[in-house]
């Protein structure tokens, strides 16, 4: 055995001691790295593992539908693919542009500048048409792919545009419903986890949110059969008076729901950005005008309910030209003297002035107010004006008699059609609304959404009623107005045959800014009323702007009236009856109200 | 050494601790069952059992997870079939559609208030 001197130099101990105390170096630097790894830097590495294997899936929300009254679908968001390429994995770009541009119809140099760039990713075409991705997907092409994305659909088109509003690319309310009750419709994003395994599989970690909260599908009042024959109607009579536009709205008159609200100029919400932003508005609650002859209701029932007319009453009509100040006020047609009921049948500005001025201002202004004007009528629609009423404090004489007969104020198509439903439920208004109710995930119809404290924070159908006039006088203006569609009266061409029609028709001019005065050119030509008389079930009210055919209410909107009032009583089964009976029987109404 | 003599060792109380576990016999009692093949096979084979069923159920967890997902994946594709179709109905039924079909291939007019009247006078009438 070879003992050199110099091995002998160390002992066995010291050896063994130099062993150890390079393992214990080593040791001692694996577990500096260890703790290294695993207390300071653990976080950020459990992260990097995390992502190897586990990926979070963000699942964002359906957006919840729109139904009209009888659950048929106006807005609804639909699943479509969006197309993709990842430049760099394409083969053959020309192939690949060759194959897609007659599917896409994306012209074939434009497709393939793009697929030849140098980006990773490039969307081609996004919400595709479920056909042109089934073909794209036949294709199977290395480099292009889908990802799912909603889009907003509205099935009916220009149905309704303006009242449903819209929604943008990525889904969110931007007009109208679709707007007003954003926070209702989108709902939350929900999130979760899931592992990635080989075979490209992944399985769940955490529970998938199967019911995302707070996400409501709306259902309103409207019922989409009478919107038809509103727009219908409407559009003819648009057209027929080759008027600038026009409004209607109509009121169930008993509840205050509405059952249609329809603008012209059509709107179609699917294409919304090939429309000017005046056609996005809904003119029925945005549109203040001036109501004209229509207000006269308002002013006899607040001249009777005061006691400063009686219905036997006779007024003289200054045989067609009343002086106030400079101010000179102007019948249509002189009149002589006339009765109360004649007042609103010939429709006398001047006599309208004279039961306006009878009452002080504030009284005058107080039934104003009752009546719904010159504040919002909270139906749940988005946009609603106020309108304008001057305070009783500035109203100077001629403004006093103008507001009698519905000049000098600005009120919107809603709060109109509200005050004259005022007649048709023994002189309580009735508050219009649009949603009836919303509906959750589990398709339960609720008529209020409670906040997380328990509190109501949204409430639906049917508001509360506010007497505004005397049941007696109610019905005595429901009697003059019934008269207006009779022989005589201004409103004959809203008669149908077999019911008892009540109405009041308006013309007004407008109000020239560039002037400085009323126009003598352009019109608002207007019909409100309601009908079966005896017992309502339909209160309709038409605007149409500036129609230069004619520039009467009784003329233009009347007609309008008329056949949206006919076609829907029918269509409630209202029957009409034989003619000279103009009553209908309180059973076929009852039947009409469901 | 028998299972039974290692049991007895274990149990083996003092007069003076009579309801005290006796920790230091843990050890003791481990090493002695692993100088026993027939314990110590027992002891691996049930936790070689236990294992194996451990791991039979972590993967019928997997496949069974991964099943509900591909089923609420289809589920959801279904559904929004089921919307599309939906949304067709309502876009071919809609009224002003109805309306034209009905006027264009059936001849149907909207109903008037005047064929009422007509039919009511025609039964009356008659009954006079």
């Amino acid at each position: 055995m070879n003992h050199s001197p110099h091995f002998q130099l160390y002992s066995f101990k010291t050896r063994l001691l130099t062993v150890l105390a390079f393992f214990g170096i080593c040791f001692l630097a694996v577990l500096g790295r260890v703790f290294f790894l695993q207390i300071l830097k653990a976080d950020y590495y459990i992260q990097k593992a995390k992502s190897q294997h586990e990926r979070t899936v963000t699942l964002e929300p359906h957006r919840g539908r729109i139904l009209d009254k009888n659950g048929r679908i106006l807005a609804v968001s639909i699943q479509l693919k969006s197309l993709f390429a990842k430049p760099t994995q394409i083969e053959s770009p020309a192939q690949a542009a060759r194959l897609l541009t007659p599917i896409l119809k994306i012209p074939y140099h434009k497709l393939l500048n793009d697929l030849k760039s140098k980006r990773n990713f490039i969307w081609i075409k996004r919400q595709l048409p479920p056909e042109q991705a089934k073909l794209v997907q036949k294709l199977s092409l290395n480099g292009i792919g889908f990802i799912e994305e909603f889009r907003r659909f509205y099935p009916n088109g220009n149905f309704a545009g303006q009242l449903i509003g819209y929604a943008g690319i990525d889904t969110q309310g931007l007009e109208g419903i679709e707007s007003k009750y954003e926070p209702l419709l989108a709902g939350k994003p929900a999130v979760y986890v899931v592992e990635k395994e080989g075979m490209f599989r992944t399985v769940p970690l955490s529970n998938i949110p199967k019911k995302i909260p707070d996400q409501y599908s709306i259902q309103l009042t409207i019922d989409s059969t009478i919107q038809h024959f509103a727009e219908k109607a409407l559009r003819e009579g648009v057209v027929k008076s080759q008027a600038d536009r026009g409004t209607v709205v109509a009121l169930h008159s008993k509840t205050g729901a509405i059952l249609a609200m329809a603008s012209y100029p059509e709107f179609d919400p699917n294409r919304y950005q090939n429309y000017s932003r005046a056609h996005h508005l809904n003119q029925a609650v945005t549109l203040g005008y001036e109501p004209g002859s229509t207000f006269k209701m308002i002013t006899i029932a607040a001249g009777l309910s005061e006691g400063l007319i009686s219905p036997d009453q006779e007024f003289f009509c200054e045989n067609g030209e009343y002086k106030i100040g400079i101010n000179l006020i102007r019948d249509s047609s002189p009149h002589g003297v006339m009765t109360l009921q004649q007042v609103l049948k010939k429709s006398s500005n001047i006599c309208a002035a004279k039961i306006g001025l009878s009452m002080p201002p504030t009284r005058f202004h107080e039934y104003i107010m009752r009546f719904g004007f010159g504040r919002r009528p909270n139906s749940g629609i988005a946009a609603e004006a106020t309108g304008r009423v001057i305070s009783p404090k500035n109203w100077q004489t001629i403004d006093h008699a103008n507001i009698s007969f519905g000049q000098a104020i600005l009120v919107s198509p809603l709060q109109m059609v509200s005050a004259a439903n005022v007649f048709a439920n023994e002189g309580e208004w009735v508050p219009p609304y649009i949603v009836e109710n919303v509906i959750d995930k589990n398709g339960k119809k609720l008529k209020e959404i409670k906040d997380v404290e328990g509190e109501v924070s949204h409430k639906f159908g049917l508001g509360i009623r506010s007497p505004v006039v005397e049941a007696s006088v109610a019905e005595l203006v429901r009697k003059y107005l019934i008269s207006v569609t009779q022989k005589g009266g201004t409103a004959q061409r809203a008669a149908i045959l077999g019911y008892q029609v009540a109405g009041k028709t308006g013309t007004s001019q407008i109000y020239d800014q560039q002037l400085g005065r009323y126009s003598k050119t352009r019109y608002i030509a207007s019909f409100v009323g309601f009908a079966p008389a005896s017992d309502p079930l339909v209160t309709v009210l038409v605007v149409v702007e500036q129609p230069r055919t004619s520039h009467y209410g009784g003329t233009i909107a009347a007609p309008i009236f008329k056949e949206i009032v006919q076609r829907t009583l029918l269509f409630k089964d209202v029957l009409p009856f034989p003619e000279g009976n103009s009553e209908e029987t309180t059973a076929q109404v009852e039947t009409a109200s469901r | 050494m028998s299972l039974s003599s290692i049991v007895h060792s274990a149990r083996r109380k003092p007069r003076s601790l009579k309801h005290q576990f006796r920790w230091k016999l843990v050890p003791r009692f481990i090493w002695q069952s692993m100088q026993s093949f027939h314990i110590t096979l027992l002891v691996w084979g049930l936790v070689t059992i236990g294992c194996i069923f451990y791991l039979s159920q972590w993967m019928n967890y997997r496949q069974v997870a991964h099943r509900i997902d591909s089923l609420e994946t289809k589920h959801s594709k279904l559904f929004y079939e089921l919307e599309l179709l939906e949304v067709e109905t309502s876009y071919l039924t809609r009224p002003q559609r109805l309306e034209a079909l009905a006027g264009k291939t059936m001849l149907m007019a909207s109903p008037d208030t005047v064929q009422y009247q007509l039919s009511w006078v025609d039964v009356s009438s008659s009954a006079e």
